[in-house]
């Protein structure tokens, strides 16, 4: 799950030339950093079949979002939207937009924040759940909290190093973050008969989530990290390099340089994280 | 001549027929209380007294049978709960509340006749239930509806205010909405935070669907504390065309999962009159409009 450092090695420079020409060539935006937040999606219902998830917005101003084809361990990348209040459907994957969709939840996406909408609990009542993501680390620590999507233990216990993060964690249940001491941690989850270990790189001024699922390949346990923010004390200044918003149907007249530019901000945050998030493997779209 | 005056008796006579049997249908209940009372509330009241607490009780149940989640349990005294049962509700929604019982948690809504006020005193409003979602009544008589409040009365009036701003901002943005047309009155309550949650997120998924006129909220209850949600709404297409989407968006309501699922959603009226009513039951949830973590 790790990238190898030689991908880390370009790919951090070449972040670092993306955000300073997008910046430099970014114009007045009216979706500047003060006015947006950020939400990724996740599908952690273990025996749920895959769904295809929108977003409405409540001014009607933003098009519905449209993530297709997410499945059980899938995680999108944090995809950029104006603040505001969006609800949240669910159709089964590949409905016509026209088929009738089940609403699950609301999102209020504040400036600044970040969220994660996650599909959780089992098939018969799984639900999307909204998680604020927290984007800063007090200096020279780690966060890190667990979500607790395997069907299969439905009790896990999570440590890393020899600290608990989680004890007797329910499905589905998620912790708030706790600071632990950074560097290579071995993460352990032990459940009533399976368990499951994997070492990441909680490096200082990261925040991690950690995803316990089950290992639908070869049965067992499975510890995915997700990361919510690279650096600390500075929010991202873009919504990570999803490609979702800047595919996005403009205004007439309307640049393009304002999504390169908060693509570019973005792309450090979304880099740093890339390795373990997974893609949608069944791409994104905005419906017209 | 004769004719007029064999009229005149006989609507004297079917007019007393009927006032005789009115006040045999009235009094049942009177009776039937006086037989199952446990709780020491009639003592001392006299029949017009006992009337008028049967009339008020019979006019709760009506009105919880018909505006309460279906899927919310109701905490009630045995009289209270044989009155619910009768307009409908169903046993297993009821938690009778014996005189030993020390509080009303574990239900969603306590029906505080006098027994209950008196059973679990100022501790009712205090403590464990704190807001009145409808009263009916005065007096002795008077039998308040209200929302139990399960993590304390400072969690909840918490969450009630947290709620409250994010309906005012979620409203805002409805009313802001270009594909949502509304009289200024309507786009007011929006604004004020005045309508429910469940209500505000449905009408944005409708609007995505179809463009639409919001014509007007309502489900305000009799002596209902200040700051309770308005639970329904009649909305009608944006135009003659659109009036043939209200049945498909009857369907998508009647397609939802609790919490999204409306008490009822029915179209009025065809054609271009057609309206689509749809209620929601209380009480209405608090924080659906929030991020938080999973349960």
């Amino acid at each position: 799950m790790k990238l190898p450092r030689k991908a880390l090695g370009l790919a951090l420079p070449l972040a670092a030339f993306s955000l300073a020409a997008g910046l430099s060539l970014a114009a007045p935006s009216t979706a500047s950093a003060a006015s947006v937040g950020w939400v990724r999606c996740a599908h952690l219902s273990p025996n749920a079949p895959k769904v295809d998830v929108y977003l409405y917005s409540f001014n009607s101003k933003t098009p519905p979002m449209v993530l297709k084809g997410v499945g059980y361990g899938d995680v999108s990348e944090y995809m950029q939207f104006e603040a505001g209040t969006y609800t949240v459907a669910m159709r089964p994957a590949g409905a016509p937009s026209s088929t009738t969709p089940i609403v699950s939840t609301a999102i209020t996406v504040a400036p600044g924040a970040a969220y994660t909408v996650a599909g959780v609990g089992p098939a018969s009542g799984l639900r999307l759940q909204a998680m604020q993501d927290q984007l800063t680390t007090p200096p020279g620590q780690a966060l890190v909290r667990v979500i607790q999507a395997s069907l299969q233990e439905h009790k896990v216990t999570v440590t890393a190093g020899g600290q608990v993060l989680a004890q007797q964690l329910a499905f589905p249940s998620v912790t708030g973050y706790r600071a632990i001491s950074p560097g290579d941690q071995t993460v352990r989850v032990t459940g009533g008969s399976e368990k499951a270990s994997q070492t990441f790189d909680l490096s200082a001024d990261t925040i991690h989530t950690l995803v316990v699922l089950d290992n639908k390949t070869s049965g067992g346990l499975r510890i995915v990290s997700l990361v919510d923010a690279a650096g600390s004390h500075v929010l991202p200044v873009g919504g990570a390099a999803t490609g979702l918003g800047g595919t996005a149907p403009r205004a007439p007249g309307e640049s393009a340089l304002p999504w390169l530019a908060s693509i570019a901000g973005g792309a450090m945050l979304a880099l740093a994280g890339v390795a373990r998030l997974r893609w949608i493997r069944d791409g994104a779209a905005r419906v017209p | 001549m004769f004719a007029v005056i064999a009229i005149a008796i006989a609507i004297v006579v079917v007019s007393a027929l009927f006032v005789g049997l009115s006040g045999r249908v009235q009094t049942n209940p009177v009776q039937a209380r006086s037989t199952h009372n446990g709780t020491g509330e009639s003592a001392g009241q006299g029949t017009s007294g006992l009337f008028a607490i049967a009339a008020v009780r019979r006019q709760t149940a009506v009105w919880v049978a018909r505006q309460v989640s279906q899927d919310a349990i109701v905490a009630c005294d045995p009289d209270m709960c044989n009155a619910l049962q009768t307009e409908g509700v169903a046993a297993q929604n009821l938690l009778t509340l014996q005189p030993s019982a020390s509080d009303p948690l574990g239900s969603d809504v306590v029906v505080a006749t006098a027994a209950v006020r008196s059973q679990f005193g100022s501790r009712l409003a205090s403590v464990y239930a704190p807001t009145v979602m409808a009263s009916f009544g005065a007096g002795k008589a008077r039998i308040d509806v209200r929302a139990v409040a399960p993590d304390g009365t400072a969690a909840y009036l918490a969450a009630v205010h947290s709620d409250q701003a994010a309906r005012q901002n979620a409203g805002a943005q409805l009313a802001d909405s270009a594909r949502i047309t509304m009289p200024a009155a309507v786009a007011r309550e929006l604004t004020a935070g005045q309508v429910d949650s469940r209500l505000l997120i449905t009408l944005a998924a409708l609007a995505a669907r179809n463009p639409m006129q919001l014509l007007g909220f309502g489900g305000a209850a009799p002596g209902a504390s200040r700051g309770i949600p308005l639970r329904s709404a009649d909305i009608a297409a944006a135009s003659n065309i659109g009036a043939t989407e209200l049945p498909l968006d009857l369907s998508f309501l009647q397609a939802q999962l609790p919490p999204y699922r409306p008490l009822l959603a029915r179209v009025v009226g065809t054609g271009g009159h057609a309206v689509l009513h749809i209620d929601f039951g209380a009480p209405s949830p608090l924080g659906l409009l929030g991020a938080r973590g999973i349960p």
